[in-house]
């Protein structure tokens, strides 16, 4: 009855860490695992920084009109 | 363990209830911190262990939001009968948004040969409403407290940066959440995401200027 148990659990275990089926993405696989890391632990880390990084060149490339996006956007709610 | 707290407060078991209770309040505050500390990890759980309660107690956050927000939008002096009309309409149009985008991310997702896990999608879209509220309940605070428009000094440029790198950083939590409802909830592969997200996401676009137009969101909000 307990190795029942444990056998189920063990196979249920099993089909949560396969199912979904593993991304393949022909030749740029090996890439892709390398980025997705930075997504599955604290994406912040980077993606913070990151969207800084954007804000400053949307300020540089659209100036008066990024005022008057967020002016457009405060009044979005 | 939703359903247990239900039960004990039926038989007015007020231990049992106590502790069931706590132990939905930390599971619920450990999947909170979770979509945002390990969204892939936390999001495969939610589905596994289809924490429909929590995610309904995270809809409850909707009618909180528009009570907040009808009469900072209209002021207080449009009349009662006005400001519980929009709320009314508001908080419907938004679960009606809700719903609408649960049933068509599910079905697209059985389209392209993946699960038929409604209870999955309405739980895991439910907490990627998290970023989304989180970017309307601060845009009303800043209205209340800085309201546009914003000018071209220094103050007003810095306020503006800060504000878009704000709402792309939660625009970014809500792509990899929306990823992660196809990837854990109807179990699709990265092609599948790709070309389900060719129906979805001009679906959305479709919606969002139609509710643009009949006068519901200005911004979108799926």
């Amino acid at each position: 009855m307990k190795k029942n148990r444990i056998l189920s659990q063990l196979l249920k275990k099993q089909k949560e860490i396969a199912s979904p089926p593993p991304n393949r993405i022909g030749v740029f696989t090996p890439l892709y695992r390398q980025i997705i890391i930075y997504f599955k632990v604290a994406p912040y880390r980077w993606l913070i920084p990151l969207a800084f990084i954007l804000s400053l060149m949307f300020y540089f490339v659209f100036k008066n009109k990024l005022v008057s996006l967020v002016t457009m956007l405060q009044k979005g709610f | 363990m939703g359903l247990g707290i239900l039960k004990a407060l039926r038989k007015k078991n007020r231990r049992l209830f106590l502790v069931l209770f706590l132990r939905f309040l930390i599971n619920f505050a450990s999947n909170l911190w979770g979509i945002f500390q390990t969204p892939y990890k936390t999001t495969k759980r939610i589905v596994a262990e289809k924490r429909f309660i929590q995610a309904g107690v995270i809809l409850l956050v909707i009618p909180l939001y528009t009570l907040l927000s009808t009469p900072v939008k209209y002021g207080l002096s449009a009349g009662w009968l006005f400001l519980l009309w929009a709320f009314i309409k508001s908080t419907l149009w938004t679960y009606t948004t809700y719903f609408l985008a649960c049933f068509l991310i599910y079905f697209v997702g059985k389209k392209f040969g993946g699960s038929e896990d409604f209870l999955g999608v309405f739980s895991l879209w439910a907490f990627s409403l998290i970023p989304t509220y989180l970017w309307f309940f601060t845009t009303v605070i800043l209205y209340l407290i800085l309201p546009p428009p914003r000018t071209t000094s220094i103050y007003g440029y810095s306020l503006s940066i800060l504000f878009i790198a704000y709402s792309i950083s939660l625009l970014w939590w809500k792509i990899i959440l929306y990823y992660l409802t196809l990837r854990h909830a109807c179990k699709l592969s990265l092609q599948k995401i790709a070309k389900a997200s060719f129906i979805l996401w001009p679906a959305g676009v479709i919606y969002s200027f139609l509710t643009y137009k009949l006068g519901v969101f200005k911004i979108p909000f799926i």
